[in-house]
């Protein structure tokens, strides 16, 4: 089969043993790869009371058709299985080097179940495995252990994911970090790993598949790299990383503070430009990318480089806590790093506990300190007690519905979606990321619903996805439902979000690569069939339609700024989004013709028996 | 008629300046302003800035008082304060 190994390896932890699985080549074109593939595959493993840490949950590291080849802006992969965070369908995918060398192993991917008695971590070399002990490892953090395992390795070519302390210790939001900072940041991924007592990743090798068309293939990358080049949002990365965008948000209302209160903060100091002033700051990029939006901090402190914030972290940590002391921001980034934590919900969990101190619902003898808004310090103090799981982190720990819900609080004050903590992005300034986050597949994503993108400009004519006036709600609806199928398509892939590739370039691409030949609406249909496969997997586990909902938080009309009184009206946007998934709106689960219509025959069966 | 440019975030760094003042013709339009403003500041930007074809900023929108420059031949008012938001988002 082109562009595939054509086979998973499958490890069961609990005897600890290998092998391999062939996948079909109708399998691969149905789900195409990355978190779709995952989907399909955690689908058939989970029932209906599967405990997200239990030796029975799955956890899925998979990589797509594109990742490894000389596309530009594919080294990534995706992560997949029931989210410790939300109970639901879980996803995370990251970029490095890492997903080029679990490619380059000679597998597309790795399915792990079962528990390890003591710790373990797995080495793939080659299209060979190992199950390592790891006693060693654990407790140590995420860069001591990438750099254990790489210098103790035979492998040259060697990359790891792992986790931190954090993942050890089954923090909800705990990460999967690789090639240093770079991490699969969302849904607790981490924390379904150290359930298993699995510590780490190690992939080593150059295996590539063969491709259709290794000469269009070759021909393609070249254009894709020109394109990339000449494209303005490439020189804006790679000049300022994604903190590129924060005095635009903020003058947009897109950029939220004070827990999602306020949109008007000035941000002079947290931004992009602020960095390479502050800062010795130099760019990094993930394998094959000709951008480099990554920051690398040079001498932070003596001896110490650290990864510079991305926007979603420098905006949780700093205007989201009304903070604009930079160096904390970078600190609380680095601490969530090492211990691996998610950035956004402890960012988020942290701007609650402010949020709560002000309203006196958490006191200073309860918290240990006090919570000014803007402070710094006790910011870092907070991400400490989270990652040690000292006194108050152990609440900000579980993020911020079990928050509510322990301090028995309205739910709508929980800044999240089915359990995952709100992004960075106001679907107050964007009508079209406002239904995106009530319905996205995991939770409130901004990267499978940045519909921000489309009302800046940034079309899709194949699918009619246009950009119009981004503070009314009326017709949003179905293009989000359509470009979240299209972003969606990108984990499947494997693509970095800022590809700044068309539709036929997209087509091109898979085909030269597998010999098939998707046009655009196959192209799409692959996407929406990619939702519906993650959605009958949080169907399974008890997802209902009242799960599709934006909290009261993110949704009450502020008093300041361009977004001043505006509210976006979900039931308008939700009705449209359900009726062009064919979803029932009383159930929230697709309709049995949907599933067929998609290919998806099996589940359709076991949903409507 | 005198017009100012207000360039905001990323925008200033690569335009150069935050604030500029431009003494235009009467009845000038945007389409003028956009000539002054490339041609006191164009050797400075980045080349992906600029839309030679059209003179005019590559993914930029303008805005004046309560209105947006849509068209190039939109007339300026007098005293008008132009602020030019760059429209990438991301991150």
């Amino acid at each position: 089969m082109n562009g595939y190994h054509g086979r998973f390896l499958e490890i069961d932890l609990n005897n600890q043993t290998t092998r391999d699985l062939p996948l079909s080549e109708d399998f691969c074109k149905s789900y195409i790869g990355g978190a779709t593939m995952a989907a399909a595959l955690v689908y058939d493993r989970i029932k209906s009371d599967t405990d997200p840490l239990s030796p029975e949950n799955p956890i899925v590291m998979a990589c797509g058709p594109f990742t490894g080849s000389p596309i530009p802006m594919v080294s990534r992969y995706a992560i997949g299985g029931v989210s410790p965070l939300t109970g639901f369908w879980g996803e995370a995918t990251s970029g490095g080097t890492f997903p080029f060398r679990l490619k380059g192993t000679g597998w597309d991917g790795i399915i792990i179940t079962g528990k390890a008695e003591k710790p373990v971590y797995l080495y793939l070399a080659d299209g060979q495995a190992e199950i390592r002990d790891a006693a060693s490892l654990w407790g140590k953090d995420s860069y001591q252990t990438q750099k254990i395992i790489k210098d103790g390795a035979d492998a040259s070519n060697i990359s790891v994911a792992c986790i931190g302390p954090a993942g050890e210790k089954l923090i909800n939001y705990a990460c999967i970090m690789n090639d240093k900072g770079r991490a699969a940041g969302r849904c607790g991924m981490g924390a379904l790993m150290g359930s298993k007592n699995l510590k780490a990743v190690a992939a080593a090798g150059n295996r590539q598949p063969k491709y259709a068309d290794a000469a269009k293939i070759s021909e393609l990358a070249r254009q894709a790299v020109k394109d990339i080049n000449g494209n303005l949002i490439s020189v804006g990365f790679r000049e300022y990383g994604t903190l590129m965008y924060m005095d635009m948000g903020m003058t947009l209302g897109d950029t939220p503070a004070k827990y999602f209160t306020k949109s008007v903060f000035p941000v002079g100091e947290v931004t992009g430009q602020a960095l390479r002033q502050k800062y010795s700051v130099a760019s990094y990029a993930c394998r094959g990318c000709p951008i480099g939006c990554g920051r690398d901090l040079r001498g932070f402190k003596p001896g110490l480089d650290v990864d510079g914030p991305e926007y979603e972290t420098t905006v949780a940590f700093g205007p989201l806590c009304m903070n604009t002391d930079f160096d904390s921001i970078i600190e609380a980034n680095h601490l969530c790093n090492v211990y691996g934590i998610d950035t956004i919900s402890a960012g988020v969990s942290v701007a609650y506990a402010f949020y709560l101190y002000e309203q006196g619902i958490l006191t200073k003898d309860q918290v240990g300190f006090e919570l000014k808004w803007g402070d710094g310090k006790a910011i870092l103090k907070l991400v400490e007690r989270i990652v040690n799981q000292e006194g108050i982190g152990i609440l900000l720990s579980k993020g911020t519905l079990a928050m509510a819900r322990e301090l028995n609080r309205e739910e709508g004050e929980a800044a999240q979606v089915k359990g995952l903590e709100v992004p960075m992005h106001d679907g107050r300034a964007f009508h079209g990321l406002a239904v995106s986050y009530a319905t996205g597949p995991r939770g409130a994503c901004h990267l499978k619903g940045a519909y921000y993108d489309v009302d800046l400009g940034g079309m899709v004519l194949e699918y009619m996805i246009l950009p119009s006036d981004r503070l009314v709600s009326e017709g949003k609806g179905e293009p989000a439902a359509k470009y979240q199928s299209f972003k969606d398509l990108f984990d499947a892939l494997t693509l970095c979000k800022f590809a700044p590739y068309q539709v036929p370039q997209l087509c091109e691409m898979l085909n030269g690569l597998t010999g098939w030949q998707y046009d655009p609406e196959q192209l799409l249909a692959a996407g929406d069939r990619s939702i519906n496969i993650k959605r009958a997997v949080s169907n399974k586990l008890g997802l209902r339609r009242d799960h599709d909902a934006l909290p009261r938080i993110c949704l009450d009309a502020l008093k300041e700024g361009t977004t001043a009184n505006i509210q976006p009206d979900m039931e308008v946007m939700l009705k449209e989004y359900y009726q062009y998934r064919g979803w029932d709106l009383e159930t929230g689960k697709p309709t049995r013709e949907k599933l067929i219509e998609l290919g998806l025959k099996h589940v359709a069966d076991e949903m409507y028996p | 008629m005198k017009i100012t440019a207000e360039f905001h975030g990323v925008l200033a760094e690569w335009v150069g300046t935050r604030s500029a003042s431009f003494e235009l013709p009467a009845g000038a339009t945007y389409s003028d302003l956009m000539e002054e403003i490339g041609r006191r500041y164009r050797r400075n930007m980045p080349d992906q800035l600029w839309d030679t074809e059209r003179n005019l900023f590559n993914k930029v929108q303008a805005h004046g008082k309560d209105r947006t420059l849509a068209s190039a031949d939109t007339p300026l008012l007098e005293g008008e304060e132009i602020q030019f938001l760059l429209m990438i988002a991301g991150g």
